[in-house]
């Protein structure tokens, strides 16, 4: 059974990764940008979801996105830090700050958590237009093409992160940290009376998240050359964050990737095919997930279609 | 001391309370009642907005008499809103109430954007820019008249849910489910006659909102986080609460407009400035939580 | 259990990435037509309206172009892409129109932004863009020095600098100028060079704050503005903020010698106004009064085809972007890149707006359209031009009558 289990395991996951790493040479531009663009939204989603695993429902990782494109952009044209390690920067800027919001938050429970990340995404808005003199305001920063236009080298980057977040969650599941959040989620009483301090996990997972959110913003301020507060900021970016993971199925590492690349591929259909509202796709998405399908496709694989394959006899 | 800024600042603050005020009532209501947070409520509202616009502008209706229309036709579209997406998730965790309502504003922002396009409507009536002067005040009589329909709509709403039968069983709902429904109350139908009125309310704030302002498809949501600025400041499905932390969120805006350098930049992120504020020194809100 | 899983991730990754191969328009371009490509925004609130008024336009052009037999002999055929606003998606519509579409002329535009995001993109092809979009002068400085690159809609200063002449015109001269400004791009980039300018030529600026676009009240700033009693009330907001402005000013008596801003002759501008809209002046870039023969013989069509639509700038500039597109082409006579740029700086066409020929710009900018702009003033309802002088239509009222007079 060992052996059988490893094969089923590693040869699709081969197959992918020889696929992921081949990808470049296989499609033009075009669909390259359009993958660094899935890619930056599966990592954008994944960390969404790793935060989401411990109960708290961020409805603001833009503010956490807007603070690390601004880290890398502003590092690279005040002091030449190169690109890359402004991405880290923005990173770490944005970890920082997650423990800071993390704390503040710890005592608010489901939606006024929701609500006030909202807030903070929006506040980090107004002062940085207010602030034109440290942030550049309106006029946003702009920064030379990543790796000089090399689209190429930023997908295997971005590729790399993916894969990293992927690898972390992973660590996640495997580990006791597991536990510790679902049961946070569950019931944070519950789970403090059990000998799980919520503090520490809560403020981890915010910490694990907004790392990998920092660094999706600075990929995306060099890739796309120009930011501006309305745009990284914006709510739109967070709700993205958000509609993936629960379409995809939350709380597993396939779910928000499977969700991002379904719901790209509509959005791209639906924006060449029409011309408007195609964000109403995300609209009806979570309204339909939520009453018909509440744990995403991979519920639905899991749920209604695997049970049909399991009726050959015993494993 | 330049007394006609201070008096002009509050009076500013004042009428614009009244628009923010009626926009939280029903918003308020379905907490209360259900312990559900409409993120689809600023929807509806623009969905009155834009009600009172297409009567205006096809049946020559005035805006503000047109509420006689809009608040009955945003009851019946608040029934079937419950009916088909908020009765089954009544009894969900919280994140799928949040989910589901935000999917719900999201559908209808961009519904309205596919039907009407993103242009702003206004409507122009033959009291418009009309202005009284009390003094070392200049108030508009538009602003005046829509103030005056938020306090007649707050008045009529504490009636109803004192005096009423049906508002007296939903205060009892919300108070207590199983008594409540241990004495006889129909729950599921006071719950869906609730959201249907918060929906009414909606329409009405609607109407108001169109005239003193103007409609495009998002306005509803930038009403609906000042809002949620309100009723986290003011107690959580608590009426009078959210009287007073209009009251709190006009007269701020206004004082950092007229006297805060740069005021005018500032001024529109003081709701969120707000919610943060109050939320870390009181997680559960200035008057405390009913339900979770 | 787990492999499963993961298989049916790879089969719908792989999915995923062969239904985006399948998207409509995918097909490799044939050869029987012209392609022309556009990118527009279409879905974004702000954005769309001009979008929407720059796709009429095109499609007036390319209308009348197939009419008229389409250009070398064969149809040209125009495809329009949707950049939502967002400059993802905005690189991927012009990499998608120029790397598998394979269009002539890369066209349209509107978001400084995007712009920037896009030509840095898509620089690396060398591609021949006929821009419409983009005024910040970011853009200028990086892409305007290209001899790829062809640009039609005036740079910031040239809206500011247009201010600065006319107020200098004004007699007696206005001395105290109040501004306000949206918080956005688009307010300050235009703030910034008024000031510049206004300071420059020894104007007292009183007032000079920025507000959050959308929102619900202007009382309180109104009400500092006129405290200070400016001559000059400047404000540069979207159409929603401009009519709410106008209205409250309105309520609190607020009586500048003149209200001056820079969008107003936006179609709802008289049914949401009124005659609370009159005296308003504003620059602008073409509006319907013009008396040129291009205006009105471009009037004609486009009231044929859109019957009761008053226009906004937007579509006869995207009618001449696609005209002049075309024209440079069949002087070409191929679509070949280094002679359709030749074509087209040598391009001397009557538009409405003017003969257009391609000119230096002052920061930078080698092919630029369009510079001269005008000022309009509502006049009992209806735009009138006051300024240049040799463009008027009607005089300018200076200064406003108060409101208790009107």
């Amino acid at each position: 059974m060992g052996s059988s289990i490893r094969w089923k395991t590693t040869l699709p996951l081969a197959i992918l990764c020889a696929f992921l790493l081949l990808f470049p040479k296989l499609v033009g531009s075009y669909f390259l940008h359009l993958a660094v663009s899935g890619i930056l939204a599966m990592i954008l989603a994944s960390s969404w979801d790793i935060l989401a695993r411990t109960g708290q429902v961020s409805v603001g990782q833009a503010g956490l996105f807007g603070i690390g494109a601004y880290s890398s952009a502003l590092l690279y044209q005040r002091y030449a830090l190169p690109p890359v390690l402004g991405m880290l920067a923005g990173a770490l800027i944005a970890t920082f700050v997650s423990i800071f919001l993390g704390y503040l938050t710890l005592r608010l429970r489901g939606i006024y958590f929701s609500i006030t990340t909202i807030a903070f995404a929006e506040a980090l808005t107004v002062i940085w237009l207010m602030t034109p003199d440290i942030t550049g305001g309106a006029m946003g920063v702009s920064t030379p093409p990543l790796f000089g236009g090399d689209r190429e080298k930023a997908y295997y980057l971005i590729l790399a992160i993916l894969a990293a977040v992927v690898a972390v969650v992973w660590l996640i599941e495997q580990s006791r940290l597991n536990f510790a959040f679902t049961a946070i989620r569950e019931n944070e009483d519950v789970a403090n009376v059990l000998g799980i301090n919520p503090t520490k996990y809560k403020v981890l997972a915010f910490m694990i998240s907004a790392f990998f959110t920092g660094f999706a913003g600075g990929f995306y301020s060099h890739y796309n050359t120009y930011i501006i507060p309305y745009e990284v900021f914006n709510l739109g970016v967070s709700i993205a964050c958000l509609v993936m993971p629960i379409f995809g199925g939350l709380y597993t590492i396939a779910g928000p990737i499977l969700g991002t690349v379904l719901i790209k591929a509509i959005e791209e259909y639906l924006r060449v095919t029409f011309s408007y509202g195609h964000q109403i796709a995300y609209g009806l998405i979570l309204v339909l997930v939520v009453l018909f399908m509440p744990e995403g496709l991979l519920g639905l694989w899991r749920g209604k279609i695997l049970p049909l394959f399991r009726s050959r006899p015993g494993r | 001391m330049d007394w006609p800024s201070f008096f002009q600042s509050i009076a500013n603050g004042v009428l614009i309370a009244g628009l923010y005020a009626s926009v939280t009532l029903g918003l308020t209501l379905v907490l209360g009642v259900m312990g559900i947070v409409n993120f689809a409520h600023g929807e509806l509202v623009m969905l009155g907005a834009y009600s009172t616009f297409w009567l205006f502008t096809m049946l020559g209706i005035d805006p503000l008499l047109s509420i006689a229309i809009t608040a009955p036709l945003l009851f019946l579209v608040g029934i079937f809103v419950y009916r088909f997406t908020i009765r089954p998730i009544l009894k969900d965790p919280p994140l799928n109430q949040l989910l589901l309502t935000l999917g719900l504003s999201i559908f209808l922002q961009n519904l309205a954007m596919i039907l009407w396009k993103t242009d702003s409507r206004s409507v122009i009536t033959s009291y418009s820019g009309m202005s009284l002067h009390l003094g070392m005040v200049h108030v508009g009589a538009t602003r005046l008249i829509t103030f005056a329909i938020s306090v007649a709509l707050t008045a009529v709403l504490i009636v109803f849910l004192h005096k009423m039968r049906l508002g007296k069983a939903m205060r009892a709902v919300s108070e207590n489910n199983t008594g409540s429904w241990l004495v006889g109350i129909n729950v599921q139908k006071t719950y869906m006659l609730a959201f249907g009125v918060a929906c009414a309310l909606a329409g009405v704030s609607g109407s108001l909102v169109s005239t003193i302002m103007y409609t495009y498809p998002m306005v509803g949501f930038k009403l609906s986080l000042k809002a949620f600025c309100i009723l986290i400041l003011g107690g959580l499905g608590n009426i009078s609460g959210a009287l007073l932390g209009s009251l709190v969120l006009g007269l701020t805006e206004s004082f950092v407009g007229t006297y805060v350098p740069e005021g005018s930049g500032w001024a529109e992120g003081i709701s969120f400035f707000l919610i943060i504020v109050v939320l870390i020194i009181k997680p559960t809100g200035l008057a405390g939580t009913r339900r979770e | 259990m787990r492999g499963k899983g993961f298989g049916f991730v790879l089969v719908l990754l792989v999915a995923g990435y062969a239904l985006a191969g399948f998207l409509p328009g995918a097909a490799m371009a044939a050869d029987e037509t012209i392609k022309i490509g556009a990118v527009l925004p279409l879905s974004k609130a702000t954005f769309s309206q001009a979008g929407e008024e720059q796709r009429r336009g095109l499609l007036m052009a390319l209308a009348e172009i197939n009419q008229g037999g389409g250009v070398l002999r064969k149809k040209v055929e125009l495809l329009i892409e949707d950049d939502t606003g967002e400059p993802s998606v905005g690189i991927g519509a012009a990499e998608k129109l120029l790397t598998r579409d394979k269009v002539a002329a890369l066209i349209g535009g509107y978001s400084s932004t995007i712009t920037f995001a896009q030509m840095n993109a898509i620089q690396r092809l060398e591609p021949v863009v006929a821009w419409t979009g983009a005024s910040s002068t970011k853009v200028e400085h990086e892409f305007g020095p290209k001899r790829w690159f062809f640009h039609y809609h005036p740079w910031d200063y040239h809206r500011q600098s247009t201010i600065r002449n006319f107020l200098m015109g004004i007699s007696p001269r206005p001395k105290n100028i109040a501004i306000a400004y949206e918080d956005g791009i688009y307010g300050t980039t235009s703030r910034d060079y008024v000031v510049k300018y206004l300071k420059e030529t020894g104007f007292n600026i009183v007032f000079d704050e920025r507000f959050k676009s959308g929102s619900s009240d202007f009382t309180p700033m109104l009400t500092k503005i006129k405290k200070a009693n400016p001559d000059v009330f400047y404000w540069v907001a979207y159409a929603g903020d401009t009519t709410l402005i106008m209205k409250q000013a309105k309520e609190i008596d607020f009586n500048p010698k003149l209200f001056l801003s820079v969008a107003i002759n936006f179609p709802q501008y008289k049914e949401s106004l009124g005659d609370t809209g009159n005296n308003v002046a504003g620059v602008d870039v073409w509006i319907p009064a013009l008396k040129n023969p291009e205006t009105v013989n471009w009037l004609k069509k486009f009231n044929h085809a859109y019957p009761g639509r008053t226009p906004e700038y937007w579509a006869p500039l995207a009618y001449t972007n696609m005209m002049t597109v075309v024209d440079a082409i069949k002087r070409a006579g191929s679509t070949d890149k280094d002679k359709l740029i030749s074509a087209l700086e040598k391009t001397s066409y009557d538009s409405p707006f003017g003969k257009i020929t391609f000119k230096k710009s002052e920061e930078g900018g080698i092919h630029q359209a369009i510079d001269e702009q005008i000022i309009t003033q509502w006049q009992k309802g209806s735009a009138q031009i006051v300024w240049p002088p040799k463009k008027a239509t009607s005089k300018l009222i200076y200064p406003t009558p108060d409101w208790k007079n009107r």
